[in-house]
Formats: structure tokens, C-alpha cells, sequence
């Protein structure tokens, strides 16, 4: 009886255990994600913002601005993404879209399976490279 | 000799009895105690688990912020903007909308923009100054 009921608290704590076990590292290959998505906004965020001054653009001009919005997603695309570490690849590689739109550019990054995503946007105003605004 | 028989079964019937006794209740502590912790370890890691939850809202909630901010600077600037127009997908940042624009509409400014909480009403807000350059930058609080 003893035996018995020693066996079975040993697997059901057994169990619990490895169910924590895989919560503790699925919640620190988020965690890592986390981060990951946080560095590699701020990183293009900051690309955006020292590259922009150094194209004035008349943005009431459609063409312009389509054309700056095409410089500066090429800007993003080329920078690439930020290295992760390989625990962090096994699952596979992260997604990140740079999409062009008429009024902006739009950031968006996903985990590989696709359960943590962030995203910003990007208005040229916003960025300091309107013409109009950089007269006082 | 029999009799000496007997009461040795007698001793060790006993003697099995008393372990007997002895072994089931340390059996369930030992039991209670492995399964009490597997418990608090699986508490501890959940716990964990929904801490990143809501540390990913809370940037996602910055991201909303800075992207309706975008959006409101660029609706300013071309005059298609007012105080109370809604920003926005309503995804998973939510919905925001401009409070206050102080300043001209094409030069430095000082604005808040609030997040809607379900059922349109404000839930939290932040400040985002456009200096002269028009660098469009949160202020912290």
C-alpha cells in the first residue's frame, strides 16, 4: 500500500515538474524574444531618425514622398536584422516586414512561431524630414 | 518450543505492525511534500509565463502610442487632424486618439494622445513634444 501510493506521488511530482520544467524554458525563450524585438526596434528606430535629416523632402509633393518612404524602407531592409543567439534560432528565424505605404513605413516583427510580435509605425513628419517643418 | 514459536510470530507480527503504522503516514508527508513542491514550481513558472504577457502589452502599448503619435503629426501637418479623432486599428495596441495639440499646426508642438480602453473611454495617456525640426519625441513623465 505504502509502495503503492509512494509510486504514485513520485510520477504525478515527476510530471509536475517536467511541466514546469518546459513552462521555465518556454518563458525564457520568450523573455529572450522580448528583448530581441525590443533591441531590434530601437535599433531601426534610431537608424530612421539619424538617417532622415539628411533627406529634406518637400512631403506635400506625393512623388517625393513615395520616393524618401522607398529610400529609408531600403535604409531598414539593408541594416538587416539584429543577430540572435542560437537557442533562440532552433525554432527558426524570426520574420520582420518593412512595408511602404503612402503615408509611412511600417515595422513589424514576429517570433518563429509567430506567438510575440511588435510593431511601429513611421510617418516622415514624425521623423523630422519634412522641409516645411524644419523652417522656423 | 512451540509455544516459543508462536510468540516470535507474535513479535514480529508486531514489529511489522508498528512499521506498518510508521511507513504509510511518512509515505503520505513524503508524498504531500514532492507534490506540494512539483505545485509551486509549476506556480512559479506560470507566474513567470505571465509576466512576459505583460511586459510584451506594455510594449506593445508604447508601440501603439508612438505609432498613433506618427499618425496624428502627419494628420496635423496636412490639417486633417482634431482633438478627439480616432487613431488606430483597435489591434493589438488598441485604439488611441488625440487630447491635445499645443502649438501651431505646422511648427513645434506639445501634445497628449490617450488610449481608449473598451468602450471608448480614456484609459491612459502620454505626452509627445515635435520640436522645431519636427523630431517627434515622447516626454517622460
Amino acid at each position: 500500500m505504502a509502495a503503492l501510493l509512494l509510486g504514485l506521488f513520485t510520477v504525478t511530482s515527476l510530471q509536475l515538474w517536467q511541466g514546469a520544467l518546459a513552462t521555465v524554458q518556454q518563458g525564457q525563450r520568450q523573455g529572450l524574444w522580448l528583448t530581441w524585438m525590443d533591441n531590434q526596434l530601437n535599433r531601426d528606430e534610431g537608424l530612421l531618425r539619424r538617417a532622415a535629416p539628411a533627406f529634406p523632402t518637400n512631403c506635400a509633393d506625393p512623388q517625393q514622398r513615395l520616393q524618401r518612404l522607398a529610400v529609408l524602407g531600403q535604409l531598414l531592409t539593408n541594416a538587416g536584422m539584429l543577430p540572435a543567439g542560437k537557442a533562440l534560432l532552433q525554432a527558426g528565424p524570426p520574420q520582420r516586414l518593412v512595408q511602404r505605404g503612402a503615408e509611412g513605413l511600417l515595422l513589424q516583427l514576429r517570433n518563429p512561431d509567430q506567438t510575440l510580435s511588435r510593431e511601429r509605425h513611421f510617418s516622415l513628419e514624425g521623423l523630422g524630414v519634412c522641409l516645411a517643418l524644419a523652417q522656423p | 518450543m512451540c509455544g516459543s514459536k508462536t510468540a516470535k510470530n507474535s513479535r514480529t507480527s508486531k514489529t511489522s505492525k508498528t512499521s506498518e503504522g510508521f511507513v504509510l503516514p511518512l509515505v503520505l508527508v513524503a508524498g504531500l511534500l514532492l507534490l506540494g513542491s512539483g505545485l509551486s514550481l509549476q506556480g512559479l513558472a506560470l507566474q513567470s509565463r505571465s509576466r512576459n504577457g505583460l511586459l510584451l502589452r506594455e510594449a506593445q502599448l508604447e508601440d501603439g502610442f508612438l505609432s498613433a503619435a506618427m499618425a496624428i503629426t502627419l494628420q496635423q501637418r496636412q490639417g486633417v487632424s482634431t482633438p478627439g479623432q480616432l487613431v488606430g486599428e483597435g489591434g493589438a495596441a488598441g485604439q488611441f486618439r488625440l487630447r491635445q495639440w499645443q502649438g501651431a499646426a505646422a511648427g513645434p508642438a506639445l501634445f497628449s494622445v490617450e488610449r481608449l480602453a473598451q468602450g471608448g473611454r480614456p484609459w491612459r495617456s502620454k505626452n509627445f513634444q515635435l520640436s522645431a525640426k519636427g523630431v517627434l519625441r515622447p516626454v517622460s513623465d
